[in-house]
């Protein structure tokens, strides 16, 4: 646990150092879901993101093809980080890529139980 | 009914390709994918002598970018990355699971460097997929490093249309097709089939009717080859039959007139003149005789008998034609009527005598019977179903078998010194005159005719009388 902490701490402060360059609509992270916009323009985004749920999460891009264009690091409840992405017209597919066994030894695939979220990128 | 199994597969395709699009844009995660990996790679790992060949195999056999077994500390105790082998590394996903020894995996910026063969292939801040799995019985877990953007792109991006969607499409396609074109076809070969058989029919029609119209072409054939038969045979005949006037008529004449000349020219004696005399006598009889059988002949065939038949005692009628009764005949001849014409049975009687003795034979007997005595080879005329019989038997040398079909037929005769021709003719026309019939049985040592005639014989007689 303590080593979870410290982790969890590292990483609110990896986050506070960019939070000043967060803008546009954020992302809200919760079980199961992506709750945000549903498109955004091409080019250089700032996106902001906040766990208002109970787990911790990540916020991971990928275009069409599956290909990861940005990813967040981990995001412990009530935490907020953000992203600077440079996205094409097309669309996009925000995802929590989060894996994790839980206290009742079963397997939750946050991407499996809802967290997945089409986004069109309008040029 | 390949067709249909064909449309069948065709549908079955286009549903197997919904299924297939729908399964595979889906929400899918990757959980069930680590969590077999992860266990695979733990059991390489076991089996394997040391950590640092476990985790060579395990990356062998799993196609992950690197595998490291990291100590509940956070210190790496064996990896295929040099970069990570005896570090320690302290990101939140090792704190997330190996606080509490659980499965977890996360997609983020990894903090740290990955090295692969020697060559660092993801520098610090590459997103990677790191899972993170207990190893079991051990204060360890083993780490697997994914490269996230491959291990997504084996999955479809939302909506997209499949490959193997696309391929069941195109199979279903094909099937379909292939069924129209088996159904076309066997639509075409149905109306080509009707068609035949119709063409079938309508040839065994006219092969029936042309059967039939070949069948009457033989028939009058036949009957212009008999009418051109008769034809000639009646040619034949009348040949003969001037021949035989010629012949039989020009005899005795010619010798009743070279009798009267040489009466009239020379001085015969008394006995020479008589002898010359009966014989012109008889040369006249027997012409006279054949003149009275042909105009007889022409007369029955023109006029019939010309006279009324009538019931006739059976012993009345034998006298009248010097017939006589056998034994068994004689007993109830007296009951017996005829219904006949004496006159012209007896010139039936005697024309079979007369016939008999011009052929060869020196005793002829006449005789009455009740019963049919002979096995006819030859009959003509209707026999009555109450009949008597009157036979006409010789012992000459019998009629030639190939001349007895013809033997009652006019003009014929079995030798051209035989006669006119007319004389079984003229019995068997006056025989179905009478109502009756005339039968032959004959043989090298006699011939026997037999004439039946209506009868009347027991209570038929007394109602007659």
């Amino acid at each position: 646990m303590r080593a979870r902490r410290l982790g969890t701490l590292a990483l609110v402060l990896a986050l506070c150092g960019c939070a000043g360059a967060t803008t546009g609509d954020g992302y809200e992270l919760t079980e199961f879901s992506i709750g945000g916009p549903g498109s955004l323009d091409a080019g250089g985004n700032t996106i902001a993101v906040s766990n208002d749920g109970k787990y911790a999460h990540t916020l991971v891009i990928t275009d069409a093809s599956g290909q990861v264009v940005a990813a967040t690091s981990l995001v412990d409840p009530g935490e907020t980080a953000s992203l600077d992405v440079d996205l094409a017209p097309g669309q996009y597919n925000f995802t929590c890529r989060i894996v994790a066994e839980d206290p009742d030894g079963n397997i939750v695939d946050h991407y499996e139980a809802g967290m997945s979220s089409l986004v069109d990128v309008a040029g | 009914m390949v067709s249909v199994v064909t449309w069948a597969l065709a549908g079955a395709c286009l549903i197997a390709a919904i299924v297939h699009q729908n399964s595979a844009t889906a929400p899918i995660g990757e959980g069930e994918v680590f969590v077999g990996e992860a266990a695979r790679a733990n059991a390489l790992i076991a089996e394997s002598p040391s950590l640092e060949e476990g985790v060579r195999r395990a990356r062998n056999d799993l196609a992950v970018e690197a595998v490291s077994v990291v100590a509940g500390d956070g210190r790496v105790l064996a990896s295929t990355s040099a970069t990570l082998d005896g570090t320690v590394i302290t990101n939140s996903l090792l704190a997330y699971g190996l606080g509490d020894s659980r499965f977890a995996a996360l997609a983020s910026p990894t903090p740290y460097s990955i090295e692969i063969d020697g060559i660092e292939e993801w520098p610090r801040g590459s997103i990677l997929y790191e899972v993170l799995a207990p190893r079991p019985d051990a204060e360890a877990a083993v780490l697997l490093h994914y490269d996230v953007s491959e291990l997504l792109s084996r999955r479809a991006g939302p909506g997209e249309i499949q490959s193997l969607t696309i391929q069941l499409l195109a199979l279903g396609g094909v099937f379909a097709l292939l069924g129209t074109a088996v159904f076309v076809g066997h639509t075409r070969a149905v109306r080509r089939h009707r068609e035949v058989t119709i063409e079938s029919q309508l040839l065994r029609e006219q092969s029936r009717r042309l059967e039939s119209a070949n069948a009457e072409l033989a028939e009058a054939r036949q009957r212009a080859e008999n009418a051109l038969a008769l034809a000639e045979e009646k040619m034949r005949i009348r040949s003969e039959f001037v021949l035989m006037i010629n012949h039989e008529l020009r005899t005795p004449l010619t010798s009743v007139v070279t009798g009267a000349e040489l009466m009239r020219d020379s001085g015969l004696g008394e006995d020479d003149r008589q002898e010359l005399i009966d014989s012109m006598v008889a040369h006249g009889k027997r012409l006279n005789e054949m003149i009275d059988q042909i105009l007889a002949v022409a007369t029955i065939e023109n006029r019939g008998l010309g006279y009324e038949l009538v019931k006739t005692p059976l012993r009345d009628a034998c006298e009248s034609v010097g017939a006589v009764f056998d034994e068994e005949t004689r007993d109830y001849a007296g009951r017996v009527l005829v219904r006949t014409d004496v006159k012209t049975l007896s010139l039936i009687i005697a024309s079979l005598s007369d016939n008999a003795r011009t052929h060869g034979a020196h005793d002829v007997v006449v005789r009455c019977v009740g019963r049919s005595v002979i096995r006819p080879m030859l009959e003509v005329g209707d026999r009555p179903k109450e009949a008597m019989y009157f036979t006409v038997s010789d012992d000459g040398p019998g009629i030639d078998p190939h001349f007895l079909p013809r033997a009652f037929e006019k003009f014929e005769k079995n030798s051209f010194n035989s006669g006119t021709g007319l004389g079984l003719y003229m019995v068997q026309l006056m025989v179905v005159a009478l109502g009756g019939s005339v039968a032959v049985e004959t043989s090298p040592s006699g011939t026997t005719f037999q004439i039946a005639i209506p009868a009347l014989i027991g209570d038929r007689v007394m109602e007659a009388v």
